[in-house]
């Protein structure tokens, strides 16, 4: 005597329709939920922090009086290469100076840069100063 | 058939996934409130206090130049003053530090937003040097100044005072009494004393700087 | 006859199950339908609306701190003659509405039509600006027109079409 064939079919299928149903909603709603809870971009709130470092830096560069010859400090050191390079130490200790300990720089003169590589991944602040010899760009993040 | 029996779990099966379903929108509501509690970036406070550390660091009535903060100006700062150098301030509470001394105060805004600025600040000092001079002396006063107070001797018969090449006093009868020169804040200056001899009492104000960092806290 | 498969279903009379599956599969849509409508119900009776206000009310929050700093910002530096137009960016709308930003005094205040929003900022203006006048009506063109007057400078917020009116002869721009 062979066995009817739906005997063999009353072995599937015991999981509950609901159960499938629910989970697929439960799943929905869990990833609704991620979309805010992972959060919102962050708003410019640290880039203009930075900014306003980057422009006190400059104010203060620029206003100081140079330690040879020249209107300002920043305009001394960029009137020629020879200038920058016996100047870049002295920038170097003196932004070093003026930044708070947290931060690290970068200035980017016509004829050389003085300071730390700048970082692909973390908000930096900027900012430029026309000097005769061409544009001073200092550029300030967190360490 | 089964038919029967699933008919009972499936009703037992919909309950448990319904109470399943209930849970996971609790949980998205009570995230969802996190998350816009997370998202209030305090605009106003803000605002306020990027306003308050820049027309600090820029006003007249605080600086002797922008990013130059006045000492002299900070003790007698209150409140008041600063409600009117930043209208958004008024209404909340409010600190403002330069280095570590807290220059304004009002109410407590700790958890707030706080605004930084590096400044210097300046503090005025005078040196005093008393020196002999005949035709032809020089002196270099060591420190920039903006000005330099002369005192000539009752009989001195110097003539013309230059800085640094400049002609800045002359008086063919004889400089006397104390008299006051503007200098260059970016040279250093060299007084130059000739057409006669006296004695000189030199007062040069010198401003001392340091670096400092502005802070203002502001709060609801 | 007997059977040998033993399934249990065998052994009860027909009379003796619990519910039929017509009856079952019946309740249990009646009993998700009822679920969805209660938790609808609660949802956007209670939880969404609050949520809309909420959010509402933070962007009223930086609406009129940004068009602040767009006003401070436009005020040109010291010169003889001023004429100046300078283009706002303000949202449509605020949680579906139209709203208004005027000027109370020297503060800039945004009217909202739910009692719950609302926004206010003071004005941080040089002693130049004599007065500041003008409202904003959300969806036009919002304009900054600042004019010379006799005792200083007018601070005007109007439209760009009135502007653009009152430019006899420039056509609009």
């Amino acid at each position: 005597m062979t066995e009817p064939p739906a005997n063999r079919g009353a072995d599937r299928g015991q999981l509950s329709l609901s159960v499938v149903e629910a989970g697929v909603g439960v799943l929905f709603l869990f990833a609704v939920t991620t979309t805010f809870a992972l959060g919102l971009p962050d708003a410019g709130a640290q880039e203009a922090q930075l900014d306003a470092y980057a422009e006190d830096t400059a104010a203060v560069l620029s206003r100081e009086p140079p330690r040879h010859g020249g209107a300002t400090r920043l305009s001394e050191m960029t009137r020629s290469r020879a200038a920058f390079e016996r100047e870049h130490d002295a920038l170097e200790r003196r932004v070093t100076r003026i930044l708070p300990e947290n931060l690290m720089y970068r200035v980017v003169t016509p004829h050389g840069a003085v300071g730390f590589q700048r970082p692909t991944n973390a908000p930096t602040g900027r900012t430029t100063v026309p000097t005769l010899s061409g544009r001073v760009t200092i550029w300030v993040w967190y360490a | 058939m089964t038919a029967d029996d699933r008919g009972q779990a499936n009703l037992v099966a919909l309950a448990v996934a319904l109470v399943a379903l209930v849970s996971a929108t609790t949980l998205g509501v009570v995230v969802a409130d996190g998350a816009l509690a997370d998202a209030d970036r305090d605009p106003d406070d803000r605002r306020a206090a990027t306003t308050v550390a820049d027309r600090f660091v820029t006003a007249e009535a605080t600086t002797v130049r922008p990013n130059v903060i006045d000492a002299d100006a900070l003790p007698s700062f209150t409140p008041a003053r600063l409600d009117a150098l930043a209208p958004p301030v008024q209404g909340h509470d409010v600190r403002v530090r330069v280095g570590e001394t807290v220059v304004v105060d009002r109410g407590n805004p700790t958890g707030g937003v706080t605004v930084r600025r590096v400044v210097l600040v300046a503090s005025k000092t005078d040196r005093t040097r008393e020196f002999d001079v005949a035709d032809g002396t020089e002196v270099t006063l060591p420190r920039r100044s903006p000005r330099v107070d002369l005192a000539f001797s009752a009989n001195s018969t110097v003539t013309t005072v230059r800085a640094n090449g400049r002609v800045v006093l002359h008086d063919p009868d004889g400089l006397d009494e104390t008299r006051t020169v503007a200098l260059s804040r970016y040279e250093t200056t060299t007084l130059a004393f000739s057409g006669g001899s006296g004695a000189v009492s030199a007062t040069s104000y010198p401003r001392q700087t340091r670096k400092a960092t502005l802070e203002a806290t502001v709060g609801d | 006859m007997r059977r040998f498969d033993g399934r249990p279903s065998d052994r009860l009379a027909a009379d003796r199950r619990a519910l039929t599956p017509a009856i079952g599969k019946a309740l249990e849509v009646g009993v998700v339908v009822i679920f969805v409508g209660v938790l609808s119900t609660s949802l956007y009776g209670g939880f969404v609306p609050e949520y809309r206000t909420a959010v509402g009310d933070e962007v009223a929050d930086r609406t009129v701190v940004s068009a602040a700093e767009r006003i401070e910002a436009a005020v040109p530096p010291a010169a003889r003659e001023v004429r100046s137009v300078t283009r706002v960016d303000l949202p449509t709308s605020i949680r579906g509405a139209n709203y208004r930003v005027v000027v109370d005094g020297r503060a800039l205040v945004l009217e909202h039509p739910a009692s719950d929003i609302s926004a206010q900022t003071r004005l941080a203006l040089p002693g130049r600006v004599a007065v500041i006048t003008g409202t904003w009506e959300s969806g036009a063109d919002p304009v900054v027109l600042i004019e010379d007057s006799p005792d200083g400078l007018v601070v005007r917020l109007t439209d760009r079409r009135a502007v653009a009116d009152g430019l006899d002869g420039e056509g609009s721009a």
